[in-house]
């Protein structure tokens, strides 16, 4: 679905709006629309001399800056109206930083939602994608402990909506709440490649199902995904003169350029995310963890294991809590095993040093210690303060923004943060 | 000795109605003549959107900074203010379900239940009468 078709179907939801409120004769009965929204006002900075704190691989990083406003706030604006007593509409606008923002691509939700039966709900239109514990709501502060969800595990996936459609059945036992969710549909976002380029993917063919079991204080979930993407990445400069090279029947030199670029395709490869994570709340204590396997066929994809712990406890208003967390990649780093500077020339050295580098680009291993501390100091908003001690592991930077230079050794990062999160 | 037990009786059992015991009632003609707080807790907390016997629930609530709203999630689920805010917040902007109508206050709340066979809502218990049905009563 692309954008028009999203547009249109928030004006059907608002003209059937429009007809019902014909049809509401009593003034003293509540009003079918409900208009809400939520924000965050944050500032982080990190003393990461090579590298640029990016929220998600979604952003651009500052050129300049450590520290930035723009990496954390954000604004939804939401509005519903209630069709029928099983038929919603319902739209969503965010606007957060990210990269080639319209204000097409920030309606992140615009759907038709409707109950045939009372444990069957279906949904159609521009929807949450909804995988992992904090997949549909990343954007909203306030429903979270921490200043955002965590990074290392949640920082390499930009696609936050899907224009298709969802279902999703309910079930209470004595026991437990169960639910069970499909999405099909169409991903798209921009994300920042080398030298200034951004690449517009799309997947036309994502899928995902999960299931959630609630009882007591406890939330389990489990999910699975999977896509292809549609496109090539603006890599032409790269690709051309690499599949020159690959073809060139130089023995060695030829081999290591055919397997990097079939590592650099980026389209029709296949992208699969596997998730089990749970929370845990009595009131007094809570906690929330998740363990994640990204796979893909392509080397410059995203793959790994990710996981993470939070723990924190309340006192009155106030919530300390510490996390641990990692993003372990499933391959080693791209290297040069041939040396083409001495065969092809300096450029040939420049050539090969690029494609190792784009292949790296998102490749990602670091760890991270955080400790923060949440107080609510109002019912509907709260303060937060975050330190993260970042690991960064050789050649494991590929969530920093900024990185398109020489990859890091072996480092470690500081990032501190504060945000001011609300709802209303 | 008679005046004084009838006194003594009084004095002990008037503060329950002081402290704003919570009604949580429904219309007449429901079919539904009680709840037990687990059922009430359900469709408060968007995990059900049926009465027990199978029938559509329209769920009413007070505004967030209401002191009723408060006490009211407080006995139902052991929640505060922030804790349920939070908790509707990820509900509501996850698209999941939309959350119970705020009415503006518990006159408002009676009104509806009063006009609505499908509705239920929660009020002081003072405030109940005969034209509504009290399925359940939460002890402050």
């Amino acid at each position: 679905m692309n954008t028009k078709l999203v547009g249109k179907t928030a004006l059907l939801a608002l003209w059937l709006g429009a007809a019902s409120v014909q049809a509401q004769t009593n003034s003293n009965d509540p009003s079918p629309w409900t208009f809400s929204g939520y924000g965050t006002l944050g500032y982080s900075h990190e003393d990461e001399p090579n590298l640029k704190f990016v929220r998600d691989l979604g952003q651009k990083a500052s050129s300049t800056h450590s520290g930035s406003w723009k990496t954390d706030s954000r604004l939804g604006l939401q509005a519903g109206y209630r069709i029928s007593p099983q038929t919603d509409a319902v739209a969503q606008l965010v606007l957060r930083d990210k990269t080639d923002a319209t204000l097409g691509n920030s309606v992140e939700w615009a759907y038709l939602s409707h109950r045939p039966l009372p444990e069957l709900n279906l949904r159609v239109g521009r929807v949450g994608i909804d995988v992992f514990l904090l997949s549909d709501y990343r954007n909203l502060g306030y429903a979270q402990t921490t200043v955002r969800p965590n990074w290392d595990y949640y920082g390499f996936m930009p696609i936050y909506s899907l224009d298709g459609l969802d279902a999703s059945y309910t079930l209470n036992t004595d026991a437990a709440r169960w639910n069970l969710k499909a999405q099909l549909g169409r991903v798209e976002a921009a994300v920042p490649m080398m030298a200034g380029n951004n690449y517009h993917f799309v997947a036309d063919n994502f899928v995902d199902v999960s299931v959630v079991r609630e009882a007591g204080p406890w939330r389990l979930k489990g999910g699975l995904a999977s896509m292809s993407l549609a496109n090539e990445a603006p890599l032409g400069a790269l690709t051309q003169p690499l599949a020159a090279v690959a073809g060139s029947g130089i023995p060695g030199i030829s081999n290591e350029a055919n397997s990097l670029l079939s590592g650099l395709r980026f389209k029709d490869g296949r992208i699969s995310y596997l998730t089990v994570g749970a929370s845990y709340d009595d009131g007094l204590w809570q906690a929330q963890g998740e363990l994640s396997r990204v796979s893909g066929n392509r080397q410059v994809y995203v793959q790994g294991t990710a996981a993470y712990l939070n723990v924190g406890r309340r006192f009155a208003s106030f919530t300390p809590y510490v996390g641990i967390s990692a993003f372990h990649p499933r391959d080693s780093a791209a290297v040069a095993t041939h040396d083409w500077a001495t065969v092809l020339g300096n450029e040939g050295g420049a050539l090969q040093a690029m494609a190792i580098g784009a292949t790296n680009l998102v490749r990602i291993n670091q760890r991270t210690v955080s400790l923060g501390m949440r107080w609510d100091f109002h019912s509907q908003a709260s303060l937060k303060l975050q330190f993260d001690r970042i690991h960064i592991l050789k050649n494991g930077n590929g969530l920093w923004g900024g990185n398109d230079s020489a990859p890091v050794a072996d480092e470690r990062a500081n990032l501190v943060t504060a945000t001011i999160d609300w709802v209303f | 000795m008679r005046g004084l037990k009838l006194l003594l009786a009084a004095v002990l059992s008037a503060p329950t109605f002081v402290l704003a015991d919570i009604a949580i009632i429904v219309h007449p003609n429901n079919p539904v003549k009680q709840m037990t707080v687990q059922q009430v807790s359900d469709l408060y907390l968007g995990r059900a959107r049926n009465f027990p016997g199978g029938e559509f629930a329209l769920v009413f609530d007070l505004p967030r900074d209401d002191a009723l709203r408060e006490k009211f999630f407080q006995s139902l689920a052991g929640m505060s203010p922030q804790q349920v805010n939070a908790y509707w917040s990820r509900l509501m902007f996850t698209g999941q379900v939309l959350p119970p109508q705020p009415m503006p206050n518990d006159r408002a709340v009676l009104d509806i239940v009063r006009r609505n066979p499908g509705a239920i809502g929660y009020i002081k218990v003072e405030a109940l009468d005969n034209a509504v049905r009290a399925v359940l009563t939460l002890k402050e």
